[in-house]
């Protein structure tokens, strides 16, 4: 015979669970009754005034403290002293009050049933432990706490300890904006057309060995707020003298069209088929992977390497110290670096980029290019569009350029050497150099010469500074 | 009984002293394992019977006014426990852990009066939601608007007040 559950056992035998029984009526019981209740009367009275007194105050104050933040709390007037005493349990003294939980919110017709759908309690890990009490007799809540923290809500995961692994795989409907924050953790997002869903797969361990500072801990916490979905994942614990080794992967399904914001401290992050209204990434170190995405891309990494292939949408680049590869991106590059080698391929848009050091590769591209790179050479084949290029000691080196209207290329130190698909025969040259010669190569002569080359011949124009380099033309 | 019928309301068929015959004992006992106190339960109860004095009239039937007074009676008694933990108690919704599946792999065998002191033993949150969930049957919808947290908070909640209840009794059960 099966043993009975606590609650079977507990619905069986109800009646032996009565602590008390209420005491009879007696006359005098009534007559206390009544008592009460005109002396609760009065009470009443004396207690809605000081009510109203200190309800004044509170709100006074309320206001005059938080009247910078959405309040959605309702006090009271009729709980009296309740109301003041406790932000949230009003005592019902009318007739039953609205269901809260059946708010609407955006995205969210009905968020129980989509909690009901979708609540991570059926499918996460059996081996999750239990975070610090929620309900916990050493907590003090801050009195505003409950009403700023009540919007979202709200999902973690957390395992604590040393060698542990977290294993989450739950779903999030209804979302049109996702933020991600990771430390450690290696990134998979994928684009699902045609989807308001957001699929979350967690595989992490931790290995940790030695003396922690903090406490070690895998922790995830899902924040949903209206179509908002927030999500960090994050390693704790992983400093102090030892070996600290973690095991991370963040696999997401994000929908189309949404706005995804993702920042991520180390590891890897592959990025694809995604077609989203912003995709911005903001990464310390790591290698970056985005492929086949159609959206305005922002890109920030401190370090490491950042491949980017078919990507469709303005592109803004800022870049620590990276390698950065860019083959077939439809869209306007923007791009700024201190120390990185860049190539670009396949660009059709503009580009306009500021870069300190390293190479710059430019291939194929469809579109006017502006550069200001100051000790980096920059390297260009097969460009159609205008260029506007300054350097300090790099050189401007390109082969079959086709100019649209005109060419702007400045260096200190360096050399400019340019192969034009233009009939040089019909464009016009300002090239001065103070210390370097001036080779012009058109149909029938090559010049040579040092000093200034003014040619006036047609409405392309090429201006062209060298310092103490060289400019060579053709 | 004279009394009793003068503060209810002419138009209405009901009288407090029905309603009280009726419903004190389910509601002390509510409020008791609410309160975890029998005699603050009482004070509860009967303050929520004065309430009734002056609403009475607006119910016609035993079940309204039964399903408003229950309302009143959990939410005067949460808050009772609210006073007495000196404002301590919460129900933190923005970190809540939805994250306990834990099954018990064998359920003990219970007595009532072990049940009954478990219960008693459970921290004030966990009894308040196992109470609400197990002996009043609410749903963890109606838990999750009573003490507005959400759902998942409730539930989470309560897996964690059954896990605890069930270490407790065998916790008992080992020592006896």
């Amino acid at each position: 015979m099966s043993k009975l559950s606590i609650e079977d056992f507990i619905l069986q035998n109800k009646d032996a669970f009565d602590i008390i029984e209420p005491a009879p009526i007696a006359a005098t019981a009534i007559l206390s009754s009544t008592t009460k209740i005109v002396s609760s009367s009065i009470k009443s009275i004396t207690m809605k005034v000081l009510a109203i007194i200190s309800i004044t105050t509170v709100t006074v104050i309320s206001y005059l403290t938080f009247s910078n933040r959405e309040n959605n709390t309702t006090t009271s007037a009729k709980g009296g002293e309740n109301s003041v005493q406790s932000s949230t349990v009003n005592v019902i003294e009318d007739t039953p009050a609205t269901n809260q939980s059946s708010a609407n919110y955006p995205g969210h017709e009905n968020p129980i049933t989509h909690l009901e759908k979708h609540s991570p309690l059926a499918i996460l890990d059996e081996q999750i432990e239990a975070d610090p009490e929620i309900i916990n007799d050493n907590y003090t809540p801050q009195r505003w706490d409950s009403i700023q923290l009540r919007q979202p809500e709200t999902y973690a995961w957390v395992r604590k300890g040393k060698s542990v692994t977290l294993n989450i795989d739950t779903v999030f409907t209804g979302i049109t904006h996702v933020e991600i924050n990771t430390n450690s953790f290696n990134v998979f997002m994928k684009g699902q057309a045609g989807s308001h869903n957001v699929n979350v797969n967690v595989e992490a361990e931790n290995k940790i060995k030695g003396v922690v500072i903090n406490e070690p801990k895998i922790e995830v916490v899902c924040t949903l707020e209206g179509s908002v979905l927030k999500i960090k994942a994050l390693f704790g614990g992983t400093s102090g003298i030892g070996n600290f080794e973690t095991d991370g992967t963040l696999t997401l399904n994000v929908p189309e069209n949404a706005t995804i914001k993702l920042n991520h401290d180390y590891g890897n992050l592959d990025v694809s088929n995604l077609i989203t209204n912003m995709f911005d990434l903001t990464a310390t170190s790591g290698n970056v992977k985005i492929t086949n995405v159609t959206a305005p891309i922002n890109v920030r990494v401190d370090y490491g390497n950042v491949l980017l292939e078919k990507t469709v949408g303005a592109l803004n680049m800022d870049i620590g110290s990276c390698n950065v590869t860019c083959g077939n991106q439809k869209g306007d590059v923007n791009f700024q670096s201190e120390y990185c080698n860049l190539s670009l391929g396949g660009v059709e848009g503009n580009i306009k980029g500021k870069l300190n050091s390293g190479k710059i590769d430019l291939l194929d591209v469809t579109g006017n290019i502006k550069f200001d790179a100051d000790y980096s050479n920059i390297k260009m084949n097969n460009v159609k569009g205008d260029l506007n290029m300054v350097t300090n000691s790099g050189n401007i080196v390109g082969e079959r350029i086709e100019l649209i209207s005109a060419a702007n290329l400045n260096t200190e130190y360096g050399s400019v050497d340019i192969d034009f698909i233009n009939d040089i025969d019909k464009m016009s040259f300002d090239l001065k150099t103070s210390y370097g010669n001036i080779q012009l190569q058109d149909g029938v002569n090559a010049r040579k010469t040092q000093g200034d080359l003014l040619i006036e011949r047609g409405g392309i124009k090429v201006t062209s500074t060298a310092d103490s380099g060289n400019i060579k033309i053709k | 009984m004279g009394s009793s019928k003068a503060a209810t309301s002419a138009h209405s068929p009901l009288t407090l002293e029905d309603m009280y015959k009726l419903f004190a004992k389910k509601m002390i006992n509510l409020s008791a394992r609410i309160v975890n106190n029998p005699t603050t339960a009482q004070d509860i109860v009967q303050d929520a019977f004065i309430s009734g004095h002056t609403h009475i009239h607006q119910f016609t039937t035993e079940t309204d006014f039964g399903n408003w007074l229950k309302r009143v009676v959990v939410n005067k008694s949460i808050d009772q426990l609210r006073k007495k933990s000196n404002a301590t108690f919460e129900i933190d919704d923005a970190t809540h852990l939805v994250a306990e599946t834990d099954e018990i792999s064998e359920e003990p065998e219970y007595e009532i009066p072990t049940v009954m002191q478990s219960i008693a033993e459970l921290p004030d949150g966990y009894r308040l939601v196992f109470t609400l969930f197990v002996f009043e049957q609410y749903s963890h919808n109606e838990i999750a608007a009573a003490l507005n947290i959400s759902e998942g908070t409730s539930k989470s909640q309560y897996n964690r007040a059954r896990k605890k209840l069930i270490q407790i009794i065998q916790s008992k059960q080992i020592k006896s």
